[in-house]
């Protein structure tokens, strides 16, 4: 007896254990949609928080005279002065070993240039032979010679390049001299005179040159022929440009830097004013820099107020104040090295991906080169200095165009089978033609957008001809049909009635569709619809044939599980079906009906393959049926496989997957929600 | 004039219109089945060869044997597929129709279907041996019989004989085994035996090639090694051509894709959408059936449950991309990385299972298709009748006996269908796996005969995802895109089989418990 | 003298433990916040067969479910008081309900056979018990068949599917099934109102023969079944005991009106 009940016990012990084993995998279904959520949530968090300067260590050189400085936490080299004169790249993280040496005479003007990533050496002899050379990656010298009398009037002088294009500003006393030089060309050097009581800004990579004066701006092209005036209403103090001289930073008097961005404005490139940013009183701009793969920037202004900011929207999102002002800085990932005589000190931006706020997504933003703010989304890969343009609004517009018209397709069709099959055949009929739309459920989307992509795109044209052509005589016909259909109906076996409705229309759809393809060239001329694209159009039809089935199975579930004592009750008051299905029917089902279309939408808004397929994937802003799409789903698709980990686009493209996510978590909640509801009330038969 | 149309008239219009809206979703389906399966078919129902003439733009008058597309989309162009001296791998070419002659049929030139994927049509003419003898054309059949004997050895000796001695030869080496031991020695020689007599018969595989003449008169040379198939099409009756087709069915399925996905088959796809599927199943099963019974057995009727039950519902309505950004970011990304420290630090900076692959879409997919798992094995569990349960409590059950013998092997069909239902899902989803593993070309399977055999970190390949390549990459009407319509055919006809298989499961199952 | 009724009368109020196969004192039970027995006080005499009557609704079936625990499954079941089986209270704590039930059994009004073969239903709670011996189980399996009075009917077809034997026989099965695990008591909840009146009788008799082996209780609501079939009767309604007394007694001459207007048909 012993036995048996310690059998007992080892039985409901395993019980138990069994049962906390089961219910850990079923609280682990809360376990993993929290997973994925915090997951989807902590990627997209960057976007958030707003980024911000750390100080993170400071190398001391106090042996060396520091000129400028690479990645130097990531391998990169120093470039220092060497003794007597010339400069020396060394290697910080090997004991800064010397890499390379460049030894000058002293009677050289020698002075670094960073232009995207570069770093060259101006080399000037006291005659003004002229070598630039580049230090550490491009190998390339180019030498060339100013004219000796102009060089040796110097008071003041100053470089930029922009390859193939290379510009010194030689000031004497009277007037500012500016030397051109084409690297491809390094004998034909051009030389423009501007008065010397003109500030003066060099733009080699447009070859034009910014002058300033009180309050006027004037753009004037090398050869002096082409000149842009233009007047500011307060002073000016500064100009600066940035690394591609896209952009221009004016500052004034009342403490105000404007950004400028170039335009084409039928066919004349101009300067127009965006965005201002707000300085103390008397505080000028020493420098604005550009981050290079990101939309930030700095200015480091003259009371060592160092401002981190969205150079797009003019966000400003963070500001230190440095002790002292340094000679030199440049800026890797984020990672901010700034250059004084015998140290330099790197500061950490934390959270850089956060420089697209959440503002920037949604609001149009002014890019350079765009006349004025628009929606943009256009990735860019490299440092390359462009700017990051991660607009959603297009992307949102295209889903939700794609996701529409979709429905307009699906709606009708669906809907008008599931009234059909759930109301008007009988029951043998329901349980053979169910089964087989509901087989359109397990197609593959893939599938669907090969068959639109490969065979229905080609004849878009022709199948919008002929597709206008079908719908607008279907009423026509669906109405002659009508007016002789009752009375042949009832002069049928009984048994064969319901299906002629059904055969009849098979037949006439089919030869109707037939014809109106034949038909169609000859009716409506093809070409008025050439020429535009016809994506959304095939999209409508293929993902609108995807979701069919969905809106249907759900709709035809509401409408058939409308009690048959209600609809007895309708008919044993004289009501005809079609009486019966307005004011009964419908009202009824109602509410499982909009759960069916919810979801259908739900499902429209949330694919992938379709639209990646059938689209041009192009992102434009814009509702017009005749233009390409992309949609957000694949958008994700398309860029995540090549997005950093940590990058801004990595943030932004799960920000756009938390949308998705939480999207369908509403229409999906609502949906049940309704059907819930919808079940409750008819369940008392 | 107008008569008022009369109740049953419009009820009649109402009908109409709905019984159009359901024709109109049949039709669809059956054109989409319909129409992929006769582009698909192309692909291996073999084409017979004319002779066409025809007018070259340049106002040449041209003579060439060429094969006719399918699937040409108008009237007004005429597509051949023409193999002529200066061009002898087929190429495209596209008509006016003005620009056409006349074509007959022509019995004796034969479709060379060569090894590299390339196909040439032209009429056999001699084949001569390694001292340029030549022999009657009858010899063909019995020299290819020789290649593929050939062949085989060939095959065979690289993939097992040799194989095999690089094993022990590696064993040898981890054991540190001296050069100049006996065993080492005796298995060099082995080696190097079998490298001589490979190289011979790779010298006698060589010896022997086919002349081919085209309609020009120029001859051209095929060394017999690089021939796959030889078939004669125009000569075919119905019931060989039958069997041409399932030949070229057998490759289609067998045979890796050539020539950038216009010619060969579809194998490593496959292989690599069964293999993903297979681990997909073994992950998502045990999860599925042990969550949907603690909702349905175990579960306390609260708002916690209810909760459970509205998380179920949701992640099936999640868009599949949104898994495979969290199978990216935090499977892949995030545990993957985790897992590479820990266990594969030597390796690093090269991931391992830091890097899409096997594992990891398979995982992605048993995320997906959970839910579906959950809510069929539910369905299966509603069905079995209380009493049932309550006779098994009487007889002095625990609640676990009563589940796992009595309740599960009768909800067992609906468990199946449920697995079902997910390997079709799993078959034809795309989206996640281009983010998580699936590529448009791998280099090797996922099982090979290499250690440790079952590579969950590799890469692989997708029936969807070739697919996908397919449309962005085939342009509509040439021959390369008959092999993705076969594909897609395939993916279909597989999908379709299981849903019905499942669906006939379940009515089944409502019936017998009705 | 002649005795004209040849049994034994034990009047139930002055029952010994011994006596007793089960005992319910001051027993109460919620249903959520519904009270469905009041404070039952009875006791179930040994090797006898017992019946509660009533109307439905009354809360015999409730009543009867205690004493296996089976509410317990129902949810949100709350009981008070004590019921002892065999001296043991099978609502205390520690009790095993796998073992209570083995040795309680239970059939249903419909009759539930598994979806196996005959053979495997009766074994199905002596497989639970871990005896896998096969000599011994066909032995249980063939005496418990003998003892449901079916082995004669499907000795040659151990194998088949349960779902071939026709309602009465499917219920002598479930039967067997509950004896196969040699209960001491046997439940039995309108075990023959799902049965043509034939088979009726076969389970009746069936019952007056297993009493000698185990206690039987049986919720009826056909009076005649309790008249014919049982030793004691238990008149409930509204989840109180009216009347207890030995079924002669109660049929005859009820002591309370309630009683007599139940049996006599006015209500119920």
């Amino acid at each position: 007896m012993t036995a048996l009940s310690q059998q007992y016990d080892q039985r409901m012990r395993k019980d138990t254990r069994i049962r906390r084993l089961v219910t850990l995998f079923g609280g682990g279904i809360l376990v993993l949609l929290l997973v994925i959520v915090w997951h989807l949530v902590s990627q997209t968090a960057p976007l958030f928080i707003s980024p911000s300067f750390e100080k993170a260590q400071t190398f001391d050189f106090p042996d060396r005279i520091v000129l400028s400085v690479g990645d130097i936490l990531e391998d990169g080299l120093l470039v220092q002065q060497a003794s007597p004169c010339g400069i020396e790249t060394a290697q910080v993280s090997e004991q800064n070993k010397v890499v390379d040496r460049i030894l000058k005479p002293c009677t050289h003007s020698l002075s670094i240039r960073e232009e995207r990533d570069q770093r060259w050496l101006f080399d000037i002899s006291a005659n003004g032979q002229v070598r630039i050379q580049g230090i550490d990656g491009d190998n390339a010298t180019y030498a060339f010679a100013l004219p000796e009398t102009d060089w040796q009037q110097r008071l003041e002088t100053d470089y930029a390049i922009s390859l193939p294009h290379i510009a010194i500003r030689v000031t004497t006393a009277s007037q500012h001299l500016i030397f051109w030089v084409d690297t491809r060309r390094l004998t034909d050097i051009h030389k423009d005179e501007y008065p010397a009581s003109d500030a003066v800004v060099l733009l080699p990579g447009q070859q034009k040159v910014v002058t300033f004066q009180g309050r006027k701006i004037a753009l004037t092209e090398r050869g002096r022929e082409s000149r842009q005036t233009y007047q500011h209403d307060y002073p000016i103090n500064w100009i600066g440009r940035i690394e591609n001289s896209r952009s221009l930073y004016v500052s004034d008097r009342s403490g105000k830097v404007e950004r400028w961005v170039v335009v084409n404005k039928s066919g004349r490139f101009e300067y127009v004013k965006t965005y201002s940013l707000f300085l103390e009183d008397n505080e000028q701009p020493l420098t604005v820099q550009a981050h290079a793969n990101t939309n930030a920037g700095f200015v480091l202004t003259d009371m060592g107020r160092l401002i981190l900011f969205n150079r797009v929207s003019g966000e400003l999102l963070d500001i230190i104040q440095l002790v002292d002002i340094p000679i030199s800085w440049s800026w890797y990932g984020n990672r901010l090295y700034l250059v004084y005589p015998g140290k330099v000190d790197v500061w950490t931006i934390n959270n850089l991906a956060g420089v697209n706020t959440p503002t920037s997504l949604f609001v149009p933003q002014w890019y350079e080169g765009y006349l004025g703010p628009e929606h943009v989304y256009q990735t860019s890969s490299g440092r390359d200095f462009n700017e990051a343009k991660y607009a959603l609004i297009p992307l949102l517009m295209g889903s939700l165009k794609a996701a529409l018209a979709a429905l307009v397709v699906a709606i009708p069709v669906s809907i008008g089978a599931a009234i059909y099959t759930g109301f008007f055949t009988t029951r043998r009929w329901r349980k053979s033609i169910k089964p087989a739309i509901e087989m359109l459920e397990a197609v593959p989307s893939v599938v669907i957008g090969f068959i639109a992509a490969v065979a229905l795109a080609p004849v878009a044209d022709k199948l919008l001809t002929s597709l206008l052509l079908f719908i607008v005589t279907l009423p026509l016909l669906l109405f002659v049909v009508a007016l002789f259909q009752h009375r042949i109906a009832v002069k049928m076996p009984t048994r064969l009635r319901f299906g002629a409705d059904i055969a009849a229309i098979t037949l006439c759809t089919l030869v109707w569709a037939g014809l109106s393809l034949y038909v169609a060239d000859s009716v409506m001329p093809i070409e008025i619809f050439s020429g535009s694209s016809k994506t959304t159009l095939i999209v409508a039809i293929a993902l609108g044939l995807a979701i069919s089935s969905t809106i249907y199975t759900l709709a035809e579930d509401a409408i058939e599980s409308v009690p048959s004592g209600l609809k007895n009750a309708s008919f044993a008051l004289g009501a005809t079906r079609l009486q019966t299905l307005r004011n009964i029917v419908l009202r009824v089902a109602m509410p499982g009906l909009i759960a069916a279309v919810m979801l259908g939408f739900g499902r429209a808004f949330g694919e992938t393959m379709i639209v990646l397929m059938v689209t041009g994937n192009t992102p434009i802003p814009s509702w017009d049926l005749f233009e390409s799409l992309r949609a957000l789903t694949a958008n994700i698709a398309i860029e995540l496989p090549e997005a950093d980990t940590g990058g801004a686009l990595y943030s932004v493209l799960f920000f756009t997957a938390l949308t998705l996510f939480i999207f369908t978590f509403i229409v999906n909640t609502v949906a049940e929600w309704l059907r819930y509801g919808m079940r409750e009330k008819v369940k008392y038969d | 004039m107008i008569r008022p149309i009369s109740p049953q008239q419009r009820q009649s219009l109402v009908i109409n219109a709905c019984a159009f809206a359901t024709a109109t979703l049949l039709l669809a389906l059956v054109a989409l089945v319909g129409y992929m399966t006769w582009r698909g078919s192309a692909f291996i129902w073999p084409d017979p060869i004319y002779l066409v003439q025809y007018n070259e733009p340049d106002g040449e008058v041209k003579q060439a044997y060429a094969q006719w597309h399918k699937g040409a989309a108008d009237n007004s162009t005429v597509r051949l597929s023409v193999s002529t001296s200066s061009r002898p791998y087929q190429t495209q070419s596209i008509l006016d129709a003005s620009q056409f002659l006349f074509s007959e049929e022509v019995e004796q030139a034969a479709q060379i279907e060569l090894v590299d994927g390339r196909t040439i049509l032209a009429v056999p003419a001699a084949v001569s041996d390694v001292n340029n003898a030549q022999l009657p054309l009858s010899e063909l059949s019995v020299q290819t019989r020789s290649e593929d004997i050939i062949d085989r050895r060939i095959a065979y000796i690289r993939r097992v004989e040799l194989a095999r001695l690089h094993e022990n030869i590696a064993i040898y080496n981890r054991r540190e085994v001296e050069a100049e031991a006996p065993g080492r020695l005796q298995l060099e020689k082995a080696y190097a035996a079998l490298q001589e007599e490979l190289r011979l018969l790779e010298k006698k595989q060589q010896a022997y090639t086919l002349t081919v003449r085209f309609y020009d008169g120029e001859t051209f040379s095929i060394q017999l090694a690089d021939i796959a198939r030889i078939t004669y099409p125009s000569t075919m009756s119905l019931p060989d051509k039958a069997k041409a087709a399932a030949i070229s069915l057998w490759y289609f399925l067998t045979d890796s894709p050539k020539q950038a996905n216009t010619a060969g088959g579809v194998f490593p796809a496959l292989f690599g959408t069964v293999v993903m599927v297979f681990l997909m199943t073994i992950i998502v099963a045990p999860f599925g059936v042990l969550a949907a019974v603690y909702l349905h057995e175990y579960a306390p009727k609260n708002p916690f449950t209810a909760m459970l039950r509205i998380c179920v519902s949701n992640m099936a309505a999640v868009p599949s991309i949104v898994y495979g950004v969290f199978g990216l970011g935090f499977m892949v990304y995030t545990l993957g990385g985790q897992i590479d420290s820990l266990f594969f630090a030597d390796t690093l900076p090269n991931p391992t299972m830091g890097a899409p692959g096997l594992f990891w879409a398979a995982a992605t997919m048993a995320l997906l298709t959970l839910p579906v798992v959950i809510v069929a094995t539910e369905e299966g569990l509603s069905r079995v009748p209380n009493s049932l349960r309550m006779g098994s409590y009487a007889l002095g059950a625990t609640k676990f006996e009563t589940v796992w013998r009595t309740v599960l092997p009768i909800a067992s069909p609906s468990m199946m269908t449920g697995l079902i239902l997910a390997i079709a899902r799993a078959a034809g989803e795309v989206a996640p796996l281009m983010l998580v593993g699936a590529v448009r070309f791998a280099p090797d399977l996922p099982i090979d005969g290499t250690f440790p055999y079952f590579h969950l970190d590799r890469q692989f390949m997708h029936l969807g995802v070739l697919i996908y390549d397919g449309a962005f990459n085939s342009q509509p009407d040439t021959k390369g895109a008959a092999m993705m319509f076969a594909a897609c055919s395939l993916l279909l006809l597989v999908v379709l089989i299981l849903n019905i298989v499942a669906v006939v499961l379940r009515t089944r199952l409502r019936e017998r418990y009705q | 003298m002649l005795k004209l009724f040849d049994y034994e009368k034990t009047d139930v109020s002055q029952l010994t433990d011994e006596q007793t196969a089960i005992k319910v004192s001051g027993l109460n039970l919620k249903f959520g916040k519904k009270q469905v027995l009041h404070n039952i006080n009875l006791r179930i005499p040994k090797n006898q067969i017992t019946a509660f009557i009533g109307q439905s609704g009354c809360g015999k079936s409730t009543l009867l479910s205690c004493f296996n625990r089976m509410n317990d499954l129902a949810g949100d079941c709350k009981v008070s008081g004590k019921i002892l089986v065999h001296g043991r209270n099978v609502y205390s704590k520690r009790e095993n309900v796998s073992k209570l039930r083995a040795s309680v059994g239970m059939v249903f009004q419909k009759p539930n056979p598994f979806p196996m073969n005959i053979y495997d239903n009766v074994s199905y709670g002596l497989k639970l018990q871990g005896r896998v011996v096969r000599r011994e189980m066909d032995d249980a399996v063939e005496q418990a068949l003998k003892d449901a009075a079916l082995w004669d009917e499907v000795k040659e077809r151990l194998f088949e599917p349960a779902s071939i034997l026709s309602g009465g026989q499917q219920q002598r099965l479930v039967i067997a099934r509950a004896l196969a695990l040699k209960p001491s008591i046997l439940l039995l909840d309108e075990p023959t109102s799902a049965l043509d009146p034939l088979t009726t009788l076969i389970i009746e008799e069936l019952m007056g023969a297993l009493k000698k082996r185990c206690t039987i209780v049986i919720v009826t609501h056909n009076m005649q079944q309790a008249a014919r079939v049982s030793d004691y009767t238990a008149f409930l309604h509204q989840g109180e005991v009216v009347e207890y007394s030995d079924s002669d007694s109660l049929f005859t001459l009820p002591q309370k009106k309630q009683t007599e207007d139940y049996i006599t048909g006015r209500y119920g």
